[in-house]
């Protein structure tokens, strides 16, 4: 066994917990879901087999050995991993309630803002024209149904 | 020859001038979608049907069939050029594809894929017209088991094929499965994983989990790139094909117009299907299986034919037996029945104009696809050179909105996101997504098509093995296992890995 | 640029709320669907859409939103702008049969307000090659003696309706099978793996005209005119009775003329010769409707009757779904 810092910053170890919990969580949630027969199969037996398997192959990834100890290298933009989920799910909120351009505008000056350096003036005209086009292909051209402008909050 | 004479018929009708245009229309939207996420050819189709009413039936069919398979199209350029696949089977065109692109060949790679998919529409032209009617009765045969054996096969395929960790990836393709059962259950009606939520009731959509994966967490990753100085697409290396390139690609081409053509004659089958199949043949029996990932021009030839020989395909089906095998040629059933055309076997004798016309503008169309693409290749590549800033925005943008045009519904939006979110643990943590893409692609299948195979049969596990097509798909999978672990290719594989 | 982009945001904020009743409809109107696209309820809705915009010069626009049952399409509609710019085209299943079987988030006696109902599909048994030329009678008669119960596959719960009122009808104990689209069934009709289908007309003309596919009989009353050479279940002597049925319903609060217009419309498109001539092409003929002036009320009617049936059904064989 290498040492324990190394073995618990590991990709095999996170690896084998994150589908230990996933087949975990599955299982728990599935647990009262029928399980049927071999003759009628219920909508439990899938589910709790398959999170059963994982939890199986995630204990074996975990404890597999030194062999595949590669360590984490989390060098992901921290800003962006922020940001970009927060705008789109930004949109899901918006749109229902002000329309298509105010929340198409969030997530464009939104993604324009995880880049350190953006002048306002083009993320401006990067807005306009993006909005405008995409409203122009999307509902003047394909003619879906979207509200471009709305004002209700409830 | 009757076939050529069908055929020159056939062309008669589609080289009028009004199915002329009906078809150059059909292709141009149908690209147009295709290039667009969430806007998917069955969307299009609906809003284009109305439009069809007046027209005639071989018209309309053949302005139709020109969305359909120009989608099909159009979606490949998404992928290599954003990694957003704008349809499910170009998804598994985004891994070498947008590498290629990355690393400053998006012309090559846009360039195959429009080739490819000409040689297969091509071929496929002449083998609906040799062994169209014939072939239709292959679809017959195929029941409950036989799909369930050629699903196993496939994600059996899958996990020994796919390179790097094996666990890993045996893993992913169950991780896939489960979240394949998120929804109603058929059989039950069980709301499976759904948290009472109905935006859940029919699970989650292809495109959510591939966008996700793809799309966000690329772009997440691209503007660390930049923030660190660094390049997303590097200078162009070089715009047209090598003869290298097509040297590599000629064999993934053929390999995959078979594959895409015999999928598509079976209606149970999905789009992606046979794009996967050919990605993992293609990387089986290549030479340097460790150029797969990171821009292969195999891994966008294969697929690529593949697709666009199953979508050509999935025409047998529907025209002689009136069985779609999606919603889109469910639509094109439909609009022929509003026309008064029954379609069936006798579709040929009563209505060859319309069964030889729409042959023929497939041809027409692919032609017009690929004549129309090439010059776009340098439009295209140019784009790339746009500064990161402003294409992210721009790309984000189009990911939402195409993503809540689907459906209207803020839940797939938040489900895209849950996706890219994960996508980058998995990077992180080094699990391939290919397994588990494939394993969310089955698994509905997989388990509807067990349960009913053991449900007709009373519990019986023997019919797998009674009915002789299933039992070839199950020798075959067991002989996959076998070759794979014998020594030799084990220790290739592991020479692979490390 | 800047100046198109001003007028666009001018002439989108200047079209809010002016949903001005006198003027109904100025703007495209949605016709949500609580099916997929290319099912036979889309398409119907399309047919309709298609009449609708050319009388009332507006878009109409068919939205599908399948999923349970049809109901995320329903709880749309009546979660949306009662100003009739946004419809629900209703089926059988939706109506009748989603209220037993769905949680549900509405009510739809008070929260979806009926304007017109309109034919729908018959509804067709059908049997694989093997059991060609053999009778209604025979066949009950085949499976009774058979020593595993037979298995009748169904796509919708329109179907699954028809499957219990046979067993119940001739006292036959049947697997019912479900599948996605009843094409999967009729395949494995075909094969021999399932031995009955039920199914709308439409759906399984192909297959029925090229003989892989046998019909038996309808369910309908009488003979239907998309197929008058099928006989009924009430002349083979088994006492049962389901058709597909279809509507147009807006959310509570819509406006009474809008209401209106919509129904006059409705009537006048029944009425046209060459849209029945294009419903009959889609399989459906207007027996399940009569040729009587559709209100309103007998539309309330029909869907208290229906799921008033649907519901004691249900409850009977033990349906959940």
């Amino acid at each position: 066994m290498p040492n324990l810092k190394q073995y618990f910053t590991s990709k095999d170890f996170w690896s084998g917990v994150m589908f230990m919990a996933t087949g975990g969580v599955a299982i728990g949630i599935a647990r009262d879901y029928p399980l049927g027969s071999s003759l009628g199969m219920g909508p439990g037996y899938f589910p709790i087999a398959l999170g059963g398997v994982l939890i199986c192959l995630g204990a074996i990834i975990t404890f597999r050995g030194s062999r595949h100890i590669d360590r984490i290298e989390w060098n992901w933009d921290m800003r962006a991993l922020l940001i970009l989920p927060t705008v789109v799910i930004a949109f899901g909120l918006l749109i229902g309630r002000v329309g298509l351009v105010p929340s198409l505008a969030v997530v464009i000056v939104g993604s324009a803002a995880a880049f350190s350096k953006f002048p306002w003036y083009e993320i401006l005209l990067l807005t306009l024209g993006l909005v405008f086009l995409l409203v122009s292909i999307f509902v003047w051209g394909l003619g879906l149904p979207h509200t471009l402008f709305q004002f209700r909050f409830f | 020859m009757d076939v050529l004479n069908n055929l020159i018929f056939g062309f008669g009708i589609a080289l009028s001038s009004s199915n002329l245009f009906y078809c150059f229309v059909g292709m141009l939207v149908g690209t147009a979608c295709g290039v667009l996420p969430g806007i998917g050819p069955v969307g299009v189709i609906a809003m284009m049907l109305p439009l069809t009413f007046n027209i005639d039936a071989v018209g309309a069919i053949i302005m139709l069939a020109g969305v359909y398979y120009g989608s099909q199209f159009g979606s490949s350029t998404g992928a290599i050029m954003l990694n957003v696949p704008g349809e499910p089977s170009s998804v598994i065109t985004c891994i070498d594809g947008y590498q290629m692109a990355k690393q400053g060949k998006g012309g090559p790679a846009l360039a195959i894929a429009a080739i490819g998919s000409f040689v297969a529409g091509t071929i496929c032209t002449l083998f609906i017209a040799l062994f169209g009617p014939p072939l239709a009765e292959l679809a017959m045969q195929f029941g409950a088991p036989e799909y369930f054996s050629l699903m196993l096969m496939g994600l059996v395929a899958a996990a020994v094929l796919v390179q790097g960790d094996m666990l890993k990836s045996i893993s992913m393709i169950f991780m896939g499965l489960l979240f394949s059962m998120v929804g109603t259950d058929l059989e039950s009606g069980w709301k499976r994983f759904t948290f009472d939520m109905t935006s859940l009731y029919d699970g989650i959509e292809f495109i959510v989990v591939a966008v996700g994966i793809f799309a966000i967490s690329e772009i997440v990753k691209s503007i660390g790139t930049v923030g660190k100085g660094g390049h997303v697409i590097s200078k162009l290396a070089y715009l047209w094909l090598t003869r290298e390139d097509l040297r590599r690609s000629v064999g993934p081409i053929l390999r995959g117009t078979g594959l895409g053509a015999f999928l598509g004659v079976l209606p149970g089958t999905g789009p992606s299907i046979a794009a996967f199949s050919s990605y993992m043949l293609e990387k089986k029996i290549s030479k340097h299986p460790e150029e797969f990932g990171h821009g292969a021009i195999e891994g966008v030839a294969g697929p690529e034919s593949s697709n666009n020989a199953d979508a050509q395909c999935k025409f047998i089906p529907m025209l002689t037996l009136g069985l779609p095998a999606s919603a889109t040629m469910a639509l094109m059933l439909g609009a022929l029945m509003i026309q008064g055309i029954t379609p069936g076997p006798q579709v040929m004798v009563l209505r060859p104009d319309l069964f030889w016309g729409l042959i023929a503008s497939m041809w027409i169309g692919n032609l017009m696809l690929l004549v129309l693409n090439l010059p776009l290749i340098g439009f295209w590549v140019r784009l790339l050179s746009v500064p990161y800033r402003f294409l992210a925005p721009s790309i984000m943008s189009l990911v939402v909105i195409g993503i809540y045009s689907m459906k209207n519904e803020p839940m797939d939006l938040y489900l895209a996101v849950l996706f890219g979110i994960l996508g980058v643990l998995w990077q992180t943590l080094d699990c391939n997504v290919v397994p588990l893409i494939l394993g969310f692609v089955l698994g509905p299948m997989i388990e509807e098509n067990l349960r009913r195979a053991l449900y007709l049969s009373h519990g019986d596990f023997t019919v797998f093995f009674t009915r002789p097509i299933s039992l070839a798909f199950l020798v075959t999978t067991v002989l996959i296992l076998v070759v794979m672990n014998l020594p030799k290719t084990k220790r290739h594989r592991e020479d692979i890995t490390d | 640029m800047l100046r198109i982009i001003l007028l666009a945001l001018v002439m989108a904020l200047t079209n809010l709320n002016t949903a001005n009743a006198q003027d109904y409809p100025n703007r495209p109107v949605r016709f949500v669907v609580g099916a997929a696209a290319g099912s036979n309820t889309d398409i119907l809705a399309r047919l309709f859409a298609a009449e609708y915009q050319k009388i009332l010069k507006q878009p109409f626009v068919v939205e599908d939103k399948p999923g349970a049952g049809g109901d995320i399409g329903a709880e749309y509609v009546v979660k949306a702008d009662p100003d009739g710019y946004t419809l629900l085209f209703d089926s059988a299943s939706i109506m009748f049969g989603n209220k037993w079987l769905y949680p549900r988030t509405f009510d739809q006696d008070k929260d979806l307000v009926s304007i017109i109902d309109i034919p729908g599909p018959p509804m067709v048994l059908l049997v694989g090659p093997e059991l060609k030329g053999k009778s209604l009678k025979e066949i009950v008669a085949m499976a009774k003696a058979a020593p595993q119960p037979w298995s009748l596959g169904v796509a919708t719960t329109w179907e699954a309706i028809g499957y219990g009122m046979l067993c119940e009808a001739v006292g036959l104990n049947l697997q019912l099978t479900r599948y996605k689209s009843a094409q999967q069934g009729f395949v494995e009709l075909a094969k021999g793996d399932i031995k009955l289908v039920f199914s709308a007309i439409a759906t399984a003309k192909p297959m029925m005209s090229s003989g892989q596919l046998i019909p038996i009989a309808v369910t309908t009353a009488e003979r239907t005119a998309a197929a008058a050479d099928i006989s009924t279940m009430r002349e083979l002597g088994v006492d049962m009775e389901i058709t597909g049925w279809n509507g147009i319903s807006g959310p509570r609060g819509i406006q009474k003329n809008v209401v209106e217009t919509l129904n006059r419309v409705g009537n006048e498109i029944l009425k046209m010769p060459d849209f029945q001539q294009k419903l009959l092409d889609m399989s459906v003929d207007m027996q399940s409707i009569k040729e009587v002036e559709r209100t309103p009320e007998l539309m309330d009617k029909a869907i208290r009757e229906g799921s008033e049936a649907w519901g004691r059904m249900i409850k009977r064989f033990g349906f959940k779904n």
